[in-house]
């Protein structure tokens, strides 16, 4: 089977560039533990750097490409995809397979660095979720300024966090004016915080309303004039 | 001798026209291959529809001929339908057009006899 | 193969109207000429009928369906814009892969051959390509990639005298390696003018010529001589455009002319070519 063009060519994007910040970070590795060696250090000490300290410096840096990647390439993939006879459906599967895909990667980054030792499902569960879930907002704010011009994308990008703010500020003050709850009710509210289903259940309603908007603004991206 | 194209006709009667004039000339003999349509269409720059279109023009003439899968040939006797055909055409594309001129000039009957005649002799000093 | 159609197109961009109410279709093995003055609305067309961009009314359909987000009516067909659709550091064989993954097929060896022949390093990035190697770079992609319709805005843009004749080579070998449609829009008209069958004019907002090639400058007209002959046969005439020196008067006219009129000894009736009859058919104000 052929594979999707858009999610052939970004995904090899995603992982050459990956490649370079991991070629990058070695580098720097090798270079400190051969200086720690001239200047008389032992083998030995020299390398200890290596292993977890340089897992530690790399997976934090994949993680920041994870969540940036899908804010950026959404506009670029479309005119590549456009250029190259693919619809707006395709493009967006396309998509959403790389997120998958990206997902699962920097899930078993995750368990490379340490988290494999968990006894019960929840924790590696849990971890999937909200990776999947900060990359998909990633793909629909990349995929709605897509359809922005930069003068657009300027007043958007401010207007909707200071909107967001301030009607969370509104939202917590009328709830410390007006609301008093009876402790049954209070009781209640945390148990349901502390049930980790009403998080998964959260998560699960977040990815898809990222996912939804994600399509609605794909399936209106035009090639912009600008 | 090549093609050249004005805008006094459609692209394929010229086609047509400057390919009768080659044969004609024996650029092309009788029984001799002519270019093919996509040696035309590619060296000069025609549509291949316009290239075929003029082709036809004189293959119902019957100056052209298709052998197929080898091309177009000149047919035998296309030069002597040539000069048929130009005999006809000679009335109208020059005696006419001489005559008009000559009367513009104010040259008589008698005189454009004698320069006829002089022109025969090959005397080409003027009066 | 089939055909394309489109039905009523509307395009506008808030109040103002680049497009209206166009109705053409795009015939199978054809070379078509799409022209039209600057800013007539030609890329406009294109990326519209290439789905890239939505119109605001009207249809367009390949085989009876509409194109939009139909994957069998996209990958029947191609456009090479001037807009860059590449991200700068694209290399000129990344262009070859992409296409050659997202159609059906590509002719790698053609390809191979343009770039050789056109003297295009096909390891070279975009960005450090002139303008005229990258239009060249995006012509090769339009040739070997197989569809049924290959769009080309612009497809000279920076050629030079030498590489337009080998494209114009090109294109016609291909086009009879493998017949297929080929819609041309561009300015220099006396160039393309032997390679296209049929032109559509674009003038105002609309579609003003639809018409054989042969058939339009069949009845496209100069007629000059004498100012008061030329008036008096020309009376009844669309006059589209005239210029006079002195007493010597010249009219254009794009229309059948009337053979039983008697033409006046002293005016001459002569044919016009492409560019001059597009010239005469859009030098008019909107009204």
């Amino acid at each position: 089977m052929r594979l999707p063009m858009v999610y052939r060519k970004s995904m090899l994007t995603y992982f050459a560039r990956l490649a370079i910040v991991f070629l990058t970070v070695l580098a720097l590795f090798i270079i400190s533990s051969v200086f720690g060696l001239l200047t008389g250090a032992s083998l030995r000490e020299s390398f200890s750097g290596f292993g977890d300290d340089f897992l530690n410096t790399f997976i934090p840096l994949a993680y920041i490409w994870f969540g940036f990647y899908y804010l950026w390439v959404p506009y670029r993939e479309f005119k590549l995809g456009m250029q190259n006879g693919q619809t707006r459906h395709q493009i967006w599967l396309s998509q959403i397979l790389g997120i998958i895909t990206t997902t699962i990667f920097n899930f078993l980054l995750w368990l490379a660095a340490g988290g494999w030792h968990y006894q019960t499902i929840t924790p590696y569960f849990g971890t999937f979720l909200i990776l999947i879930d900060v990359v998909s907002l990633a793909y629909a704010v990349g995929s709605g300024f897509a359809l922005l011009s930069r003068k657009w994308k300027i007043i958007v990008g401010i207007a909707t966090p200071t909107v967001i703010l301030i009607v969370l500020v509104q939202i917590v003050r009328l709830l410390i004016n007006f609301w008093h709850p009876s402790a049954a009710t209070l009781q209640a509210l945390s148990s349901l915080v502390d049930w980790s289903g009403s998080w998964v259940l959260c998560g699960l309603l977040w990815l898809a309303i990222m996912i939804g908007l994600s399509y609605l603004f794909t399936m209106r991206q035009q090639l912009r004039r600008d | 001798m090549h093609f050249e194209f004005d805008q006094s006709a459609p692209i394929y009667q010229q086609l047509a026209d400057q390919l009768e004039e080659m044969i004609f000339t024996g650029l092309f003999a009788e029984g001799e291959q002519v270019p093919s349509t996509t040696q035309l269409s590619q060296e000069l720059h025609i549509n291949p529809a316009t290239v075929l279109k003029g082709m036809n023009i004189l293959v119902d003439q019957q100056l052209l001929e298709k052998r197929r899968g080898l091309g177009m040939f000149v047919t035998p006797q296309a030069k002597e339908k040539i000069m048929e055909k130009r005999k006809e055409g000679f009335y109208r594309n020059y005696i006419e057009s001489l005559i008009q001129e000559a009367t513009k000039l104010g040259i008589t009957e008698d005189h454009l006899l004698t320069l006829i005649q002089r022109g025969y002799q090959h005397d080409h000093t003027e009066d | 193969m089939t055909t394309l159609k489109i039905n009523q197109l509307t395009k506008r961009f808030g109040r103002h109207t680049i497009l209206e109410n166009l109705s053409f279709q795009l015939e199978p093995q054809h070379i078509y000429g799409l022209l039209g003055r600057n800013g007539a609305g030609k890329s406009t067309l294109l990326n519209i009928i290439n789905n890239r961009n939505f119109q605001t009314d009207g249809e367009i359909t390949l085989a009876g369906d509409s194109i939009n987000n139909t994957p069998t009516a996209l990958q029947r067909m191609y456009l090479m814009s001037e807009a860059n659709m590449y991200p700068k550091r694209t290399r000129v064989s990344d262009m070859f892969k992409m296409a050659a993954t997202g159609y059906r097929d590509f002719d790698l060896a053609l390809a191979h051959r343009l770039t050789s022949e056109f003297e295009v390093d096909e390891r070279a990035q975009l960005n450090n390509l002139s303008t005229g190697l990258t239009t060249i770079a995006k012509l090769i992609t339009a040739l070997c990639v197989d569809v049924d319709f290959v769009f080309l805005d612009e497809p000279t843009l920076g050629l030079d005298a030498n590489h337009r004749e080998l494209f114009y080579r090109e294109l016609l070998k291909t086009y009879e390696d493998r017949p297929r449609t080929f819609i041309l829009s561009t300015h220099l008209i006396s160039e393309v003018q032997p390679l296209i069958d049929h032109v559509f004019i674009l003038h105002h907002q609309h579609l003003i010529k639809d018409e054989a090639v042969d058939e339009l400058l069949a009845n496209a007209w100069a007629i000059s001589g004498p100012a008061a002959l030329v008036d008096q046969y020309c009376a009844g005439l669309t006059i589209l455009d005239q210029q006079t020196i002195s007493n010597i008067k010249t009219v254009y006219v794009v229309q059948p002319l009337d053979e039983q009129r008697i033409i006046p000894d002293q005016v001459k009736i002569e044919h016009i070519d492409l560019q001059r009859a597009f010239m005469v058919l859009t030098n008019g104000k909107e009204n």
